[in-house]
């Protein structure tokens, strides 16, 4: 891509997160710049989950696509043991629900994208749905009952 | 529950927010000069007579003019917009999904931090705040004393913001590290709080370490 069509592209990434400060906004669109596919599912309140690979094969970007837009991302990245290393705002439950769908979509069919084709990609309809209530009912303790310690004490 | 993220903007961030904080550091020592000289100008008016016989000394004075400034605005309770759309009870809940696995010295604090920091997400952004877990609907009976430090936690942070008091001074983000680092987090919010080590009782899979420390960042 050319400087031009670059910046063009950007401006329509950081269009997407209206919310975000300019700072953030430019962090989130250079990451998107580095985009190579994405895969989405509805959860059953209807809210969707994205996951987007980036072009180092290891690192993702996770959020949430609500009526004002997506959220800001959650930056994900794939440990060398399988196991996920989530950056996000929050706490335990946060970092487990953001691990879970992602773990779900990893192995779900992606489409090929460029940061071009990233507007129309969210604009989809047609997603797979999500295997849980909300993003993050119940994650805390699926991951207890994974764990084999329900019922466990904090 | 996050490791140091190795990242290749985290330089030219660190230098663009060094460069930042040395032009306000710059921008607060003219201000400084400036009501320096307007309180030592005022003092031989009224006889008050503040001594300052060298440039630093005028700079002293100004700070401290303003700091009773600034001390007298710190009263007035603090809030962050008119956006708020969580309850007290939504809050509580919140903070509870958070933080149910973490314990141990500085909890309670690390949770009145991040109390403040998602009212002031919620305050200024509403809806479109940081994302956080959604409210915890039922509280298990073996983490009810759990949710009663969570509540008296979010208590205290609201009466601090009826006296003026915010300890993270604005954050809107709130997060958890395996390790103590202080540097950017997701590569462009500078820390505002720290505490820790925590203990954390799930350690599994992707969360692998049984301490943390809790983080609030600025926006």
């Amino acid at each position: 891509m050319s400087v031009s069509a670059t910046l063009a592209v950007s401006a329509t990434l950081a269009a997407l997160w209206p919310g975000q400060p300019p700072a953030a906004q430019k962090y989130i669109v250079d990451r998107l710049l580095q985009v190579r596919s994405g895969v989405q599912c509805r959860y059953g309140d209807g809210q969707r989950g994205v996951v987007l690979t980036l072009s180092d094969r290891r690192r993702m970007m996770m959020f949430l696509m609500e009526p004002s837009g997506p959220s800001e991302p959650a930056l994900i990245r794939l440990r060398s043991n399988g196991t996920l290393d989530v950056h996000a705002n929050g706490g335990i439950t946060s970092y487990l629900a953001y691990a879970r769908t992602t773990r779900y979509l990893m192995h779900k069919p992606h489409t090929p994208l460029t940061p071009r084709k990233i507007p129309a990609f969210f604009a989809k309809g047609d997603v797979i749905a999500c295997p849980y209530k909300t993003w993050s009912d119940g994650a805390y303790e699926d991951a207890l009952r994974e764990s084999g310690r329900p019922g466990q004490e904090p | 529950m996050s490791e140091p993220w190795a990242d290749e903007d985290q330089d030219a961030g660190d230098i663009a927010d060094w460069m930042a904080q040395r032009q306000q550091d710059v921008d607060n020592r003219d201000a400084n000069m400036a009501a320096g000289r307007d309180a030592w100008a005022a003092s031989t008016a009224t006889g008050q007579n503040l001594q300052a016989a060298t440039p630093d000394d005028v700079r002293a004075l100004g700070a401290e003019a303003q700091g009773q400034d600034a001390a007298a605005a710190a009263a007035a309770p603090i809030k962050r917009g008119d956006r708020r759309s969580l309850s007290d009870d939504a809050e509580a809940r919140i903070l509870m999904n958070e933080f149910r696995s973490y314990s141990g010295p500085g909890t309670m604090q690390a949770i009145v931090n991040s109390a403040h920091a998602l009212m002031n997400g919620d305050e200024a952004l509403g809806p479109n705040r940081p994302e956080t877990a959604k409210p915890i609907k039922t509280i298990p009976a073996a983490e009810a004393a759990m949710f009663k430090q969570v509540q008296d936690a979010l208590a205290i942070a609201k009466a601090q913001r009826a006296q003026g008091i915010d300890p993270t001074n604005g954050a809107q983000h709130f997060g958890f590290l395996t390790d103590s680092s202080r540097g950017l987090w997701l590569g462009k919010y500078p820390i505002r709080t720290q505490v820790g080590p925590l203990h954390n009782s799930f350690t599994y899979g992707d969360v692998p370490s049984s301490t943390a420390w809790a983080n609030t960042y600025q926006d």
